[in-house]
């Protein structure tokens, strides 16, 4: 059993599975749903905020119906060193959804949605500037942004 | 289902904060509490909101190993259905992109230590090769979509 995440309860963990599914649960819903009060299940969130452990809520949307049909999955083999001046550049662009650092030869991994080819054409020049791109389009996502439970954790008995 | 400037500034501020109440929302984009949540119902009907979530830090959950995958086929051994069914039951690969081209799948895993994330790899070392990237740090996570994206030009650079 992993140990790190001893400061979150199984009511906490509930919670967290009620809101990532449903981030906009009203308190009296969330509560009846985990076994607390309203404003204690208010009082649990408000720690779980306050800790870090929740960051945000985000009402997802369908990038397709936004008129985004195409994603693509790009990695930016740049100059590490420049790594100030591409995160600049990149939140600059708003086709460019995810960035993430990585370690290794590619410097980022990015996630983009684009309306149309052109639209990725001129991307992918502009991101040249920094350095070299691998592009692959997304087919589809048989899973995407699962959320995060205790299972998560569990180190998967049925392997050892 | 077009979108005017009033669904466009819904989105933006629930995409930012989807814990805003009606009423709120409502004075934010200049509508009563009942006409924004009309409005709200319709971009959920139309499938334009496909849902509301919170975002978990997975650090603090004792998830400190985040990695991009590629999955690669090498030897002619990839059963597509196969190794979507072995990430459908692998609750540390939190999103499995299906690609064109040379890779085949993209994973993005979260696990406990490199070990972890060791034994999560092998469920895939008998149909492919696996390339990982650990992630240091999300720059930029899920950025919010926003009305001008669409038609958004980048400069290009003279090379």
């Amino acid at each position: 059993v992993n140990t790190l995440n001893s400061n979150l309860d199984s009511t906490d963990w509930k919670i967290l599975a009620e809101l990532q599914e449903d981030g906009r649960l009203s308190y009296t819903e969330l509560g009846r749903r985990v076994g607390l009060s309203s404003p204690a299940a208010q009082e649990r969130v408000r720690k779980l905020e306050d800790a870090g452990i929740i960051t945000g809520y985000r009402a997802t949307v369908d990038y397709e119906r936004l008129g985004l049909p195409i994603r693509a999955s790009i990695r930016l083999d740049g100059n590490c060193r420049e790594v100030d001046r591409m995160l600049e550049g990149l939140r600059e662009m708003p086709n460019v959804i995810d960035v993430y650092k990585v370690l290794g030869d590619d410097c980022f991994r990015l996630l983009v949605a684009v309306a149309s080819p052109e639209q990725l054409h001129s991307l992918l020049k502009s991101l040249s500037i920094y350095g070299e791109t691998s592009t692959t389009v997304i087919i589809k996502a048989p899973i995407e942004n699962r959320p995060i439970t205790p299972e998560t954790l569990s180190l998967m008995k049925e392997q050892r | 289902m077009p979108l005017d400037t009033t669904d466009w500034k819904i989105l933006t501020e629930l995409q930012h904060d989807a814990r805003l109440s009606f009423a709120e929302l409502g004075r934010r984009v200049g509508l009563s509490s009942p006409a924004v949540q009309e409005r709200v119902r319709r971009l959920e009907d139309a499938g334009v909101i496909e849902g509301y979530h919170v975002k978990v830090n997975a650090k603090k959950v004792g998830l400190p190993i985040m990695s991009w995958t590629r999955l690669v086929d090498l030897q002619g051994k990839y059963n597509i259905e196969q190794v979507a069914e072995i990430a459908k039951t692998t609750p540390e690969i939190l999103s499995c992109y299906h690609l064109i081209g040379q890779d085949e799948y993209l994973l993005h895993i979260v696990a406990t230590s490199v070990e972890h994330l060791e034994l999560i790899l092998k469920k895939f070392t008998e149909y492919c090769q696996s390339i990982s990237s650990i992630v240091i740090k999300a720059s930029v996570n899920n950025r919010p979509i926003e009305p001008e994206i669409t038609q958004f030009t980048y400069e290009e650079e003279e090379s």
